[in-house]
């Protein structure tokens, strides 16, 4: 009988795009871990440290957000079994919700994507200066040393931003089909590389470790400690405060985890089976990076010396090993293991290569937003115009680009990069609350679609539909961990008059997130006048005809 | 100046033709009635739909001893323990655009065994539905001042022209000219070019061409013509379509699914060769958006009839000329 009820279909066109499990889920991997594998090692020092029963600070506040997670997944794949098309956010937000809300959401995850890559580009070049020092630490060649010295001077490093945003807009000039199969291909042979470094990471123990890491660096690691020490690194002990400080954190390091739900428009067929998985996917790779293998490599190595040279790299470059690189994983198992270095080599390129896709990728996603915003007028249709021969819209490419390098020049010459760091994190935070709001009012606001979702979506718990009740938990934890990590900082700044708020709020990037909040609701309102004039009625782009 | 009173739209002379123009609704009853109440919503004086109004997909619900129902509907279990319940599941597939069907098991299986018996099946809920469709129209519109054009696609059954051909407020412009306003006219035409599924109304590029060089030859003011065909032009950014396999299942990469241009190379021609005022397609749903050939704007909306979702255009033809338009998801 359950043969015979299945449904049967007649001969037609319009074939329905099937996006495989693997395929979506290989994307959201590689969204999440691009090059994190190799420098994610140095986030802790940024965020409060203590071990508890063996587990990191770092690692139990990832964990906990991975568990913190699981609602946002499942909101994620109730909202595109409902509204299963590309455009991610900014459609759920502007159809559900509200669209200046939506508008707003876009227009600051736009920036903060734009200051991500910034950010990439940055760390680009530290990486290959890492990846340099790596390469000297297994042949022994002074050249590598005297390279990934030059490469880590500022020169070097808007050399290498410069190489690497060529490169992203180099993708402009080839279709947007053969760019997505280069994507595919060439992640998926990093991210092997990169699980090389698994060999010498466990192949080596933390006596090699500081063995290597004073014939490779030059300092004994008593020093590197007690020079972190004094330029303020602090390690605590337990403290729910720090731990939800830490949790805040790995909304920004795990984002990406996700953006298979970007393309939903093909993972139709079994919609919420293929982004259930995918999604899960996404966010145990994340997980496995940022709970396991950090915890491993910093416990593994020594978590004080680990915990110092991040410190160092953040706060006092100028004392840091190398004269200021980042504590690279693969150069960390390379100093630990040099007869194994080969692997560590290949795992670093891996890892850089990745890098430099994540930066790749969230330029293109940029594009793509504001071609969204364009097909609705919110920004004038030229922005949206296709370039014939390759499918993408290359005017949006460039601004895309040039916003690039507006925030790469800031990360290298203006804010200090662990700012930069927060002030993306704040950027992001319409793209992280607004699932929430969109989930608890899906079933109100389009009763169209939400009837038609799978029963699944559709379940119910004393006679709340669940949906509702899984972005009121999501709201709960996410406005706290946005107090925690914003809110008390401000209120414990011990800022007490106007002068001192400005100075402070420069300092942290809040000005920044209010200028550009103003301006987005500034273009918002410019946009409808416009589009009025014009004889639009912008309201009707988001309207809901009621079907019956 | 457009006024809305009770429901109906009126619009003077200086007004401009407002167009709501949408395709590939595939069955759904939930797209068909936004499309119907679209008049009224967007203030639209012309309603057009673009092709391929029937579904694909019959789904069976079987009768339990127990006097309870079930069926497999997106890939869940329904059951329905009454008759309200029942009509509430009818509902959903309807609205997906699929066929609910109350079969004994034993009738399904000699469904299932026999081609001819399936097509008469289809055939019969097939038209049953755009008969209702088309009475849903009748109600709603028979008042208003509003055009409504239906024009039957690629995968619309031949008897589906005789069922809009009998209606009172519909027309199916297929293959003739029709006049949208005084300054505007507008051919169609629902043939696509040949696809792998080998349905109803398919046609060779060179006898496309010979039907819209015929059609255009009607035309008394290209510059303001509307050229409604249902299979987009070739290469157009309109018409990326799932690359298949020869088993006909698309083609995957690590990537995504690979694509192809999918449209025609004689309505690309047709439209390099007469530049009309605007080009409305559909046919390729995975390819909503608008694209330029030479002065001719051409819109697909695309098509996400199965989640209830109507994409669509609303476009207003000015006595100049000129036009505006956005896109709609309703």
């Amino acid at each position: 009988m359950t043969q015979e009820k299945t449904l049967f279909v007649r001969a037609a066109s319009g074939l329905v795009r099937e996006m495989s499990t693997l395929s979506s889920s290989v994307y959201n991997v590689a969204c999440a871990l691009g090059g994190s594998a190799g420098n994610q090692i140095a986030t802790p020092a940024v965020l409060p440290a203590f071990v508890i029963f063996g587990v990191t600070s770092y690692s139990l506040g990832m964990g906990i957000a991975t568990v913190a997670f699981i609602p946002f997944c499942l909101i994620y794949f109730a909202l595109v079994a409902c509204m299963p098309r590309t455009g991610g956010d900014y459609t759920f937000t502007t159809r559900i919700t509200s669209p200046i809300l939506g508008w707003i959401e876009a227009w600051t995850l736009v920036f903060a994507c734009l200051a991500l890559v910034g950010y990439v580009l940055w760390l680009s070049g530290l990486a290959v200066a890492s990846t340099f020092l790596t390469f000297w630490v297994t042949t022994g060649d002074q050249v590598w040393f005297a390279a990934s010295q030059l490469v880590v001077s500022k020169t070097g490093l808007v050399a290498i931003g410069l190489i690497i945003l060529v490169f992203i807009f180099a993708q402009n000039f080839i279709s947007s089909g053969t760019y997505y199969r280069i994507f595919g291909y060439v992640g998926l042979v990093s991210a092997v590389l990169t699980c090389l470094m698994i060999v010498p990471l466990f192949a080596g123990d933390a006596a090699s470790y500081a063995s290597g890491f004073e014939r490779f660096t030059g300092m004994s690691p008593s020093s590197v400690i007690a020079l972190a020490q004094e330029n303020g690194m602090m390690i605590g002990t337990f403290e729910w405060m720090s731990l939800i400080t830490i949790v805040s954190m790995a909304v920004f390091t795990y984002i990406g985890f996700q953006y298979s739900i970007y393309l939903a428009g093909e993972l139709k067929g079994n919609v919420k089976r293929n982004a259930m998985i995918s999604v899960f996917v996404g966010l145990l790779a994340a997980a496995l990076v940022n709970v396991v293998l950090v915890n491993v490599v910093l416990v593994r190595y020594g978590y004080e010396l680990n915990m110092a040279w991040s410190s160092l790299f953040w706060f006092a470059p100028q004392s840091a090993p190398f004269g200021g690189a980042q504590p690279w994983m693969m150069l960390m198992t390379a100093m630990a293991r040099p007869d194994l270095g080969i692997l560590s080599s290949l795992a670093s390129v891996g890892t850089l290569i990745l890098l430099v896709l994540l930066g790749s990728g969230w330029t293109v996603l940029v594009s793509r937003i504001i071609f969204a915003w364009s097909m609705d007028r919110v920004v004038p249709k030229w922005f949206a115009e296709v370039n014939a021969r390759t499918n993408s819209p290359l005017r949006l490419m460039v601004l895309s680009s040039v916003g690039v390098f507006v925030y790469f020049i800031l990360a290298l010459f203006g804010a200090n990069p662990s700012s930069l760091f927060w002030y993306i994190i704040l950027l992001a935070a319409p793209s992280v609350i607004m699932p929430g709001f969109n989930a608890i009012l899906l079933p109100k606001r389009r009763p169209d679609l939400y009837e038609l979702a799978p029963s699944s979506v559709r379940r119910t718990i004393l006679g709340v539909p669940a949906i509702s009740i899984l972005g009121a938990i999501w709201l709960i934890f996410i406005v706290v961990v946005y107090g925690v990590a914003f809110v008390w900082p401000v209120m414990n700044a011990g800022v007490s008059s106007a002068a001192e708020w400005v100075v402070y709020s420069t300092s942290t990037g809040i000005v920044h997130v209010i200028v550009i909040a103003i301006v987005g609701i500034a273009i918002w309102v410019a946009s409808r006048e416009y589009n009025k004039r014009k004889g639009i009625d912008v309201d009707a782009i988001f309207r809901t005809v009621p079907p019956e | 100046m457009s006024t809305l009173s009770s429901g109906r739209c009126r619009r003077s002379s200086e007004m401009p033709t407002r167009i709501f123009f949408t395709c590939d609704l595939h069955g759904s009853e939930r797209c068909f009635r936004k499309f119907v109440d679209a008049s009224n919503r967007y203030k639209a004086n012309v309603l057009m739909i673009n092709g391929d109004i029937t579904g694909k997909a019959i789904v069976p619900i079987l009768p339990t001893s127990k006097g309870q129902y079930v069926a497999d509907f997106l890939g869940d279990t329904e059951k329905a323990k009454n008759d309200t319940e029942l009509a509430d599941l009818e509902k959903r597939i309807a609205n997906v655009g699929y066929y609910p069907v109350v079969i004994p098991e034993s009738e399904l299986r000699e469904v299932r065994a026999s081609f001819e018996r399936q097509r008469e099946l289809f055939s019969k809920l097939v038209l049953e539905r755009v008969q209702n469709w088309v009475d849903i129209a009748e109600k709603k519109l028979a008042r208003e001042d509003v055009k409504c054009f239906i024009m039957p696609g690629n995968d619309d059954m031949w008897e589906v022209d005789d069922i809009i051909s009998a209606s009172t407020v519909i027309v199916n412009p297929s293959e003739r000219v029709v006049d949208l306003d005084a300054d505007h006219e507008m051919i169609s035409l629902g043939y696509v070019n040949p696809t792998p599924w080998k349905t109803p109304r398919e046609s060779s590029e060179e006898d496309l061409w010979k039907r819209i060089a015929q059609l255009a030859s009607k035309i008394r003011a290209m510059d303001r013509a509307v050229f409604n065909f249902h299979t987009p032009p070739f290469n157009s950014r309109l018409d990326s379509a799932p690359k298949l396999d020869q088993k006909l299942r698309p083609v995957p990469s690590l990537a995504g699914i690979l694509t192809a241009p999918a449209g025609s190379t004689a309505v690309r021609k047709a439209v390099e060769h007469y530049q009309p005022m605007i080009g409305l397609f559909g046919h390729i749903h995975e390819s909503g958006g608008e694209a330029n050939i030479g002065r001719t704007l051409c819109l697909n909306p695309g098509s996400e009839y199965s989640t209830g979702l109507l994409r669509g255009f609303v476009i207003d033809l000015e006595r100049g000329g000129a036009v505006r338009h956005f896109r709609v998801e309703a």
